[in-house]
């Protein structure tokens, strides 16, 4: 049931051609305290779906599940595409440079040392790091490396990408090139699912959904929890 | 194949150069085994003692001639399971990180242990080199394997916990203690009662250890046994870390979990 009254509906949601379907997640660290109980989740072409919570209610666990870096207890998740993914916490080799960085994350997808090198300096460019090309990652800033954290999502073009809080400690200008990234991305009908806790953020999703008692809900009322239902 | 021999060889190199810029980490892996075979050296009294070998050959020397060779292979098993154990734990979210990247888990496992055992390489020289100065060995080609092959097997141990168990504080005592109990104490024909048990054949510094005292003593040494089944005790080491799809990883994962829970 679709029921965000800021979905903006596309055709490839009418016609169902989802890159992303999530179906019955069920998953817990520990059995008394489950925390995600039967997540569904379809993403299609061209949304931009935010995704907020309170602390603690499983929303980079449930990033990370649709990565494939934990396996869920229950359900099912299929993905038709490839996907590129932010963690929060930045998984980056502290003693390579960012180049470097992005060589040998690229090489994963099997893409040529030419072809990461010119991805790598188009990202670095956008957002405005270029002239940290060959600086340790253990020397940088923590907003610039969380550009190159970021950053390393966007090789190889993804289909879909799995962004959890990326823009901490970014200036504004990186902000604002991150959003028009996003734009820019969804327009070629790639999908973008973000982690944020961003008010203003709101206004840029496509769908926004919230992690409550380890299940997606839309709220058309955001004062009214009383209003929201599964999504 | 080409694909995966190129992604091995990226990693390898990534990680190499990782640790290279880490002086600390370099620094380590010669002063640690320095230190630790010098200190044996030091206090071992040069009393002899007769000590028997798996092939019941059988020689008297002195226990303070025996404490270089099996001091040596002390030192370079805990330097190459501490150093292996700790840079392969604090990479173990990064590598999470390559395999949504593409990479698959063998490719990393195998370019990392690699990376380990080329810089690791440098200490077992080290060892091998204060050792010799120390006493000169009767076979100095089996001495400088016998280090090579506790260097290649303790690196794996320590791979391996840093896998299944990427806990500093507790991985560190585990392959610290486990090293320590197998070379200076089982292993040791010093140890005792214990040594040459038969169940002490599958401790991973056996067969090590009866080479380098062969190799340091007698001037015939043989080199296939204690090469086939150190290798084999490497491989299967380095096998467990890829069952993850048949869950053996995870099962391990949470019994080593227990036992040390248990143990603290």
């Amino acid at each position: 049931m679709e029921t965000n009254t800021k979905a903006k509906t596309t055709m490839a949601q009418k016609t169902g051609q989802e890159l992303l379907s999530a179906e019955d997640i069920h998953f817990a660290y520990n059995k008394k305290r489950p925390i995600l109980q039967g997540i569904n989740l379809k993403v299609y072409p061209g949304e931009i779906i935010g995704i907020s919570g309170e602390n603690g209610s499983g929303k980079s666990t449930l990033l990370k599940i649709l990565v494939g870096l934990l396996k869920p207890d229950k359900g099912s998740i299929l993905v038709k595409g490839r996907i590129g993914y932010s963690p929060q916490d930045l998984l980056l080799f502290d003693n390579l440079t960012v180049m470097e960085n992005f060589l040998l994350f690229g090489k994963g997808m099997g893409l040529t040392k030419e072809e990461i090198v010119a991805q790598g300096e188009e990202i670095m460019e956008r957002l405005n790091f270029s002239q940290y090309r060959d600086t340790l990652v253990r020397n940088l800033s923590g907003g610039t490396a969380q550009k190159t954290n970021f950053g390393i999502s966007l090789l190889g073009d993804p289909d879909i990408l799995i962004l959890d809080e990326p823009y901490q400690g970014m200036d504004y200008a990186s902000f604002t090139a991150f959003w028009e990234i996003q734009f820019e991305m969804r327009k070629r009908g790639k999908s973008i699912i973000i982690v944020s806790h961003l008010i203003e953020d709101k206004e840029k999703f496509t769908r926004a959904i919230h992690l409550i008692n380890g299940r997606l809900q839309s709220c058309t009322d955001e004062d009214c929890p009383g209003c929201c239902g599964d999504v | 194949m080409i694909k995966s021999v190129d992604q091995t060889r990226e990693i390898m190199f990534s990680f190499i150069k990782s640790v290279v810029r880490q002086k600390t980490v370099l620094f380590s892996s010669f002063i640690l085994p320095f230190f630790t075979l010098w200190s044996t050296w030091w206090v071992t009294a040069d009393i002899p003692m007769g000590f028997r070998l798996y092939d019941d050959s059988v020689l008297v020397q002195s226990m303070l001639d025996i404490h270089i060779f099996t001091g040596a292979l002390t030192a370079i098993a805990i330097t190459s399971g501490i150093l292996s154990f700790l840079l392969t734990a604090a990479n173990q979210k990064n590598a999470q990180r390559l395999r949504i990247m593409g990479y698959p888990q063998s490719v990393i496992n195998l370019g990392w242990f690699l990376a380990l055992l080329t810089i690791l390489f440098l200490g077992a020289i080290g060892t091998f080199l204060f050792a010799i100065y120390l006493l000169w060995p009767k076979d100095l080609v089996g001495v400088f394997i016998a280090i090579l092959l506790t260097t290649a097997i303790y690196s794996a141990v320590g791979y391996l916990v840093g896998i299944l168990f990427p806990k500093v504080m507790e991985g560190t005592l585990i392959v610290l203690i486990f090293s320590f109990i197998d070379l200076m104490l089982i292993s040791n024909p010093m140890g005792g009662e214990v040594y040459l048990s038969s169940w002490t054949y599958y401790l991973p510094g056996f067969w090590p250890t009866q080479l380098v005292m062969r190799a340091g003593f007698f001037s015939n040494s043989n080199y296939l046994a204690p090469v086939l089944y150190s290798l084999l005790y490497v491989f299967i080491l380095l096998l467990i870390p890829n069952l993850g799809k048949l869950g053996i990883r995870d099962h391990l994962s949470s019994y080593v979990s227990k036992v040390t829970k248990n143990a603290v």
